[in-house]
């Protein structure tokens, strides 16, 4: 095994970035008329610098990238293919596609796909470029798409949403505080800018955020007045349930609580069979110190919500009550959603906990512990209670009962971060 | 323009092709002027525009010419008097001084091969 670190590719190595930016600005200078200037051929002299940091197949992902961006000064030439090729082409973009065969999907597009207008190629080709990742070149895409056609809002959502994730914060949010500012934003794109300020004012200082917060929850109100007006063909139901999540995230830390609490019962009575909702609910609940947290948690657990959490939480809560059947039943379930092996070795050791206190053979008891402590060898707290187990069994019962140390509930924080951004994830898919 | 581009205050940090020592004296390392073992492999920043029918990507100067200096294999060889070739990638190489010299012998010996080179373009 080679202890040697996998290089970054791509848009995680900064040479490949650095080379593609410096092909942006000579396309730019080229688009111009000024591809002959002495500054064009100082990006050509820093680009050739950049060389020794790429790879083959870097170098040539920066040569396609390129010939599409010729697209964007119409002046790309296309692959010639016979035309009965072309004209199955689409058909093969598609299934490429649906298939996830991004890069194939890309050379397909440079054979120009018959019947696929321009704008359409701009669209799929920035599908294609974020879904490897890069979001710079995807964001130059949804740009030019949303040029050709600025009557269709998600091409201009999808270009804010390329800037905030290639790493550009701060343009995203100017971009994002502009859009607010227009008052004839199309509510999809008033939900996505809303989305890139709720972000940012996430990783502000309380004092500093708050005027962009106040902007999230004006922009989704105003998003979600205008967007009752559109056909329901027009709405994207996962966008404006984020949106709805970043409005009561914002009120939340505006300090406008019950508005906070009224907005998570708002979206969990109009989306009642998504676990998020609820699950997003009781953790706010846990944030404000609310009883009623468990109640959502129940909620999610009785939709068979994929996510562990709720399961980790009221297994927790039962464990800490003594309830250990309903232990043994939620760890069941919880084990089933998750890969995580510090969660299932959670699940493990407290169904060993519960099985223990219901008197069940200490053979059962001890393989659960030892499987919790091998996906887990580094929890200090997990093999304590499996040495408390042991010493009791080892003093055939006569001794002590073990006193097992119950783990701390699990870190809502990490869960909100998680969960968000895969709620996020479904909103950009659709 | 058959030479190197020596370091210039005035231009971004790296892009000079070799870094004469405090004597103006400079030597085998790996620096020097960069060749490709053909066409094909020239960067997209070095292929004319013109020629974008073959590389669609091309994005080169169009008042740039291609040109060829022999033909054999891509491997460390001398190519003139007192110039070696040194590849350090498949599609990459570079024309450096075959032993220590001043700057001024190392560009004469490179101008020395300017009948040498024939233009190439497709």
């Amino acid at each position: 095994m080679s202890l040697e670190q996998a290089r970054p590719r791509f848009a995680s190595n900064p040479a490949y970035l650095r080379c593609q930016r410096l092909l942006k600005q000579l396309q730019e200078l080229m688009a111009a008329g000024e591809g002959e200037s002495a500054r064009a051929d100082d990006i050509r002299d820093a680009m050739e610098e950049t060389r020794s940091g790429l790879d083959p197949a870097e170098s040539r992902r920066i040569e396609e990238l390129s010939a599409d961006l010729y697209m964007l000064t119409d002046e790309e030439i296309f692959q010639e293919v016979p035309a009965e090729q072309r004209a199955l082409l689409p058909a093969r973009v598609r299934d490429a596609f649906q298939a996830r065969r991004y890069e194939e999907v890309l050379a397909l597009l440079r054979a120009n796909p018959e019947g696929l207008s321009p704008e359409m190629i701009a669209y799929v080709r920035g599908r294609c470029w974020s879904a490897l990742r890069d979001y710079e070149a995807a964001a130059w895409f949804f740009d030019y798409a949303g040029k050709l056609r600025p009557s269709n809002p998600s091409f201009a959502a999808l270009a804010l949403d390329a800037v905030w994730k290639a790493g550009r914060q701060s343009d995203a949010v100017e971009q994002a505080r502009t859009v607010i500012a227009n008052l004839s934003t199309h509510p999809r794109v008033l939900f996505v800018a809303a989305q890139v300020l709720a972000r940012w004012a996430q990783q502000q200082a309380k004092p500093t955020a708050a005027p962009d917060h106040a902007r999230v929850v004006e922009a989704v109100a105003r998003a979600l007045e205008r967007e009752n007006a559109l056909p329901e063909a027009h709405r994207i139901p996962s966008v404006t349930f984020l949106g709805r999540i970043d409005r009561a995230r914002s009120l939340e830390q505006l300090g406008r609580k019950a508005e906070a609490r009224e907005a998570h019962a708002g979206i969990t009575r109009d989306y009642p069979t998504s676990s998020e909702a609820w699950i997003l609910a009781g953790l706010f609940e846990i944030r404000m110190n609310d009883g009623q947290a468990e109640q959502y948690f129940k909620q999610a657990v009785e939709l068979h919500t994929r996510h562990a959490w709720p399961y980790l939480y009221l297994a927790h809560r039962r464990l800490v009550n003594g309830q250990f059947q309903a232990v043994i039943d939620l760890c069941r379930s919880g084990i089933q959603h998750t890969a995580d092996d510090e969660e299932r070795a959670r699940f493990y050791e407290w169904s060993a906990i519960a099985r223990h206190a219901l008197g069940d053979p200490d053979q059962t008891v001890r393989e659960l512990f030892n499987t919790a402590v091998a996906l887990d060898p580094l929890n200090i707290l997990l093999r304590h209670n499996r040495d408390a187990f042991e010493k009791f069994v080892a003093a055939q019962h006569a001794g002590p009962p073990p006193e097992f140390e119950a783990s701390p509930a699990p870190d809502s924080a990490e869960v909100m971060h998680a969960l968000s951004a895969s709620v996020a994830q479904e909103a950009q898919a659709a | 323009l058959l030479g190197v581009r020596l370091p210039d205050p005035a231009k971004p940090e790296g892009t000079a092709d070799i870094a004469p020592d405090t004597q103006d004296n400079v030597g085998p390392g790996g620096k020097g002027m960069s060749v490709a073992p053909g066409i094909e492999q020239l960067p997209i920043e070095r292929f004319p525009k013109r020629f974008r029918t073959l590389r669609p990507g091309a994005r080169g100067s169009d008042t740039d010419r291609i040109w060829r200096h022999g033909t054999g294999t891509f491997e460390r060889a001398s190519v003139a008097q007192g110039l070696m070739l040194h590849p350090d990638q498949a599609d990459h190489g570079v024309v450096e001084p075959a032993e220590t010299m001043n700057v001024e012998q190392y560009e004469q010996a490179l101008a020395a091969t300017a009948s040498d080179w024939v233009i190439d373009e497709p």
